[in-house]
């Protein structure tokens, strides 16, 4: 009998690989499978390694009980950062020092305090693994989305390539808290940019399972609430396999409130720290929770030094380096504005923020800086029915206002739907609740408004999906899949695979810093602020600088901006900032390089030792 | 020195900036050039002084006799008329060149000569973006030196391929023009006469581009403040500000001004 099954098991394992291997029209190419295999293997045994090390500081921290699953998985994963930290400031990143740091991370399942499995109700883990197959398809095609081109996936590739934590005037993005990169470079180093976005969708689908486990615990229905209005959400949706940072931070954010519930001050400061080493847009959510959610001046104050003390290291970082402690963000010489808020939504003047709500429901759009995503009507429409709970409901009541001091610090910031996420969760369970508690009958009417808003939010999805799926099976070569969906990547693949070997290009005015599979410098965030910086800063003696740092080409993207973009810049400033930048590169390019490739309007320059001149 | 009028024509109609940095070009008595979309979709007629739009358009059209539309077909700038049967189908690294009876086109890892309907190909590692060209008796282009440098390899009728340029030092930007084939190579231009083999040397720091008529070449240099056009037959254009980009054929001398769009088309005399 036991032979029987034994066979037939064999027999089912057969099929399955033999129907891909067979298959006529290939509709899973090996290339793309195995590279699937690997970097979900790689994945899974770092976020295993996650889960071990995290329970061994939970215990570490005295905190009484066991482990919930989830706190283990984001304690795990700060803790991965700052072992890597070491390494990598001192040029070490490798596989060696990421092995013994992996070692490390496992042996401490001995000594760990016992974790607290999910407890999910069996629809909660339905909607999660319908859920991972649009992450898989997503995480598993070639990365095409912006942040991650120049960001998520092209900086750790950097580092794990040469080895070491950048930063500075060349490397500005890695000048940001590096908490999630140091990981993520780990993760490409043993198993590619597929590994990133996997791990991070196991993030993202941890994030799911635990927003419905505690959504449950609070009231009932109040967890499948909240993840319907996260699953109506487009822009929430997209993040699910993105290679990013929002939904790490949200994760974060979110455990801490909890934390803080349970009067756990000392764990919560720390995954404060956690979140705010992730992304700083944390600190909105972060405020609010430490304003209402902790007890006592004497418990604010301490969370305050401890989540000071984790932090220390970013900014010590810069100030080690020369460099502002809060650099990229500040600390550009000579007054260079970072970024312009005014780019991103409807306008800031104060109409403008009282109809936010409203507008960012009605009017976003998702591929316009009007916003850049699309959430679900749903999250205005339950907001009435959040109110007859609040008098009876004092936890509520707190969390809401939490929402709302998280709402105000988005508000102040850029009007950008990505940068809502770290208090999303926060969000669609303060709703879920109040949804939870509706009359049977607003409830229909609010799954009714939920569905009516589906349409703007799953027809993006649904073109989305329709290129990602032959992508992520491999139908489609990724370079060329790349090259339809990347501006400038036939230009920044030549330019990694047809300049020199010692070769070390400056990216300037482009984004794909991913496709290099060699060092660079430059590369671009805000409005190409790193080159138009360095312009303005060495004026003629700009490439001259670049060639000391070993720059020995140039890959230049569109550097013609716009007046019309930026109608909120005085045309002074626009000449000044972004005009004269510009027409000095022009200048420079044709007294010192030598254009040796273009294709779709990008541009790869040799810099020139020294021009010959005529004599008159 | 009895003063000689200057034939010089400004091209506004085609003054966008394009795509391809290289265009706009002389093709026969044609100015080709770009639209507001930075495409090459029109050409001015020297003999006419009309602007011919084209039906498609291409980041790239090729250089020499003839614009290649991509799948639409070669154009006869003439007739206005495009003929399918003589596109190129395979995936080309860099635009190709033609005269009134052959065309040569650059592929991954071959270089194909087309003449008298047929289609020739050796085997090559051609490097990308710059155009192979055309001489009497066959076809030169930019060969990757296995060490993704530049030479420059030479398939004479009858013979098989060979480097007639290589070394330390990249060789780039070739040209042709009855028997002679001139490239760029460090701070010098060399133009080789395929029937001899001989080569002669020019001492200059070229800007952008060279460009050959006969055995004549012309090439954009630095002076002591701006950029001019020099030509080994003596000529060269000074005028304030930099002039970039020179393509000579006959007697007509193209060329651009930096910081500002429109062509300038000038009869040398």
């Amino acid at each position: 009998m036991r032979m029987m099954q034994g066979l037939a098991g064999l027999w089912l394992l057969a099929v399955a690989i033999l129907v891909m291997y067979l298959d006529p029209v290939q509709s899973i190419r090996l290339a793309a499978f195995k590279r699937f295999i690997i970097g979900f293997l790689v994945a899974l045994l770092w976020g295993g390694a996650c889960l071990q090390i995290g329970a061994f500081a939970w215990k570490r921290l005295k905190v009484e009980g066991p482990v919930g699953w989830d706190q283990a998985l984001l304690l795990g994963l700060g803790c991965w950062g700052v072992l890597l930290f070491l390494p990598a400031t001192l040029g070490w990143l490798g596989h060696l020092t990421s092995g013994a740091v992996l070692m490390l991370m496992l042996l401490t399942i001995r000594h760990r305090a016992p974790i607290r499995w999910p407890v999910v109700p069996w629809w909660g883990w339905a909607i999660c693994a319908i859920v991972a197959c649009w992450v898989v398809i997503e995480a598993s095609a070639p990365a095409i989305d912006t942040d991650a081109v120049y960001f998520h996936l092209a900086l750790p590739k950097q580092m794990w390539l040469q080895g070491e934590l950048l930063g500075g005037f060349l490397h500005p993005n890695a000048s940001r808290p590096m908490l999630l990169h140091l990981p993520y470079a780990a993760l490409f180093g043993w198993g590619g940019e597929s590994a990133i976005s996997l791990f991070h969708g196991l993030l993202s689908l941890a994030l799911l399972l635990s927003v419905v486990e505690r959504g449950e615990q609070w009231h009932r229905f109040a967890g499948l609430w909240a993840v319907v209005l996260m699953l109506g959400s487009w822009s929430f949706v997209l993040e699910l396999g993105l290679a990013s940072n929002n939904l790490p931070t949200a994760f974060a954010c979110w455990l801490t409130m909890f934390l803080c519930f349970q009067l756990r001050y000392t764990a919560a400061a720390i995954f404060a720290a956690i979140a705010l080493s992730l992304k700083f847009t944390a600190i909105g959510p972060l405020v609010g929770i430490w304003a209402l959610l902790i007890q006592g001046w004497k418990h604010r104050a301490k969370v305050v030094v401890v989540v000071v003390l984790c932090m220390a290291i970013w900014p010590l970082w810069n100030w080690g380096h020369d460099l502002h402690p809060l650099f990229p963000y500040v600390g550009w010489p000579q007054q260079f504005p970072f970024q312009y808020l005014e780019k991103y939504g409807m306008g800031r003047d104060v109409w403008a923020f009282l109809l936010l709500p409203w507008n960012v429901i009605m009017y976003a759009e998702v591929d316009k800086l009007r916003f850049l995503g699309r959430l679900n009507p749903l999250l205005l429409g339950a907001i009435p029915l959040l109110f007859p709970q609040l008098w009876q409901d004092g936890k509520l009541r707190k969390l809401a206002v939490v929402v709302l001091i998280a709402a105000v610090f988005w508000a102040l910031g850029p009007h950008w739907i990505r940068h809502l996420l770290p208090m999303f969760p926060l969000l669609v369970l303060v709703l879920g609740v109040a949804l939870a508690r509706a009359p049977r009958g607003l409830q229909i009417l609010a799954f009714a408004v939920w569905f009516v808003g589906l349409w703007s939010n799953a027809t993006p999805f649904v073109e989305r999906i329709a290129h990602r799926w032959p992508a992520a099976l491999g139908q489609l070569d990724a370079d060329r899949y790349r090259a339809q969906h990347v501006r400038g990547w036939q230009t920044m693949r030549w330019a990694s695979n047809q300049l020199p070997e010692d070769a070390v290009p400056a990216i300037l005015f482009a984004w794909a810093g991913v496709a290099m599979d060699r060092p660079y410098v430059m590369s671009s965030v805000e409005d190409h602020v790193p080159v138009r910086h360095w312009l303005l800063h060495y004026q003629h003696d700009a490439l001259d600088q670049l060639k000391k740092q070993g720059v020995t080409h140039l890959v230049i993207g569109n550097d013609r901006f716009l007046g019309k973009s930026y109608p909120f810049v005085s045309k002074k400033d626009f000449q000044a900032l972004f005009v004269y930048p510009t027409n000095l590169l022009a200048e420079l390019l044709v007294a010192e390089a030598e254009l040796v490739y273009a294709a779709e309007g990008y541009k790869v320059y040799r810099l020139l030792e020294k021009r010959v001149l005529v004599p008159e | 020195m009895a003063e000689q009028e200057i034939n010089i024509i400004v091209l506004p109609e085609l003054a966008f900036n394009c795509r391809d940095t290289r265009y706009p070009i002389l093709m026969s008595n044609w100015v080709v050039g770009c639209g507001p979309s930075g495409r090459v979709d029109r050409a001015f007629s020297i003999a006419t002084k009309q602007v011919a739009r084209f039906t498609v358009k291409q980041e790239t059209v090729g250089m020499g006799v003839f614009p290649f539309m991509g799948s639409h077909g070669r154009l006869s700038l003439q007739k206005q008329k495009l003929d399918k049967s003589q596109r190129i189908i395979t995936a080309m690294i860099a635009p190709p060149i033609s005269d009134e009876e052959r065309v040569a086109y650059l592929g991954q890892d071959f270089v194909a000569l087309r003449k008298a309907g047929q289609t020739y190909r050796q085997v090559a590692q051609p490097r990308a973006w710059y155009p192979p060209a055309l001489f009497d008796s066959g076809v030169a282009w930019v060969e990757d030196d296995g060490q993704r440098g530049e030479d420059i390899w030479m398939w004479k009728d009858e013979q098989s391929p060979k480097r007639i340029a290589g070394g330390k030092m990249p060789q780039r930007h070739v040209v042709g023009s009855g028997p002679y084939v001139a490239w760029v190579e460090d701070q010098r231009i060399v133009i080789f006469d395929s029937r001899t083999e001989e080569q002669d040397v020019i001492a200059a720091q070229v800007v952008d581009r060279i460009s050959l008529t006969d055995k004549t070449v012309c090439w954009s240099q630095w002076n002591q403040r701006d950029i001019d056009v020099h030509c080994s037959d003596g000529f060269s254009l000074r005028r304030p500000g930099h002039q970039v980009w020179p393509m000579r054929q006959g007697k007509w001398l193209l060329f651009r001004d930096i910081g500002r769009q429109t062509p300038v088309l000038m009869e040398i005399p």
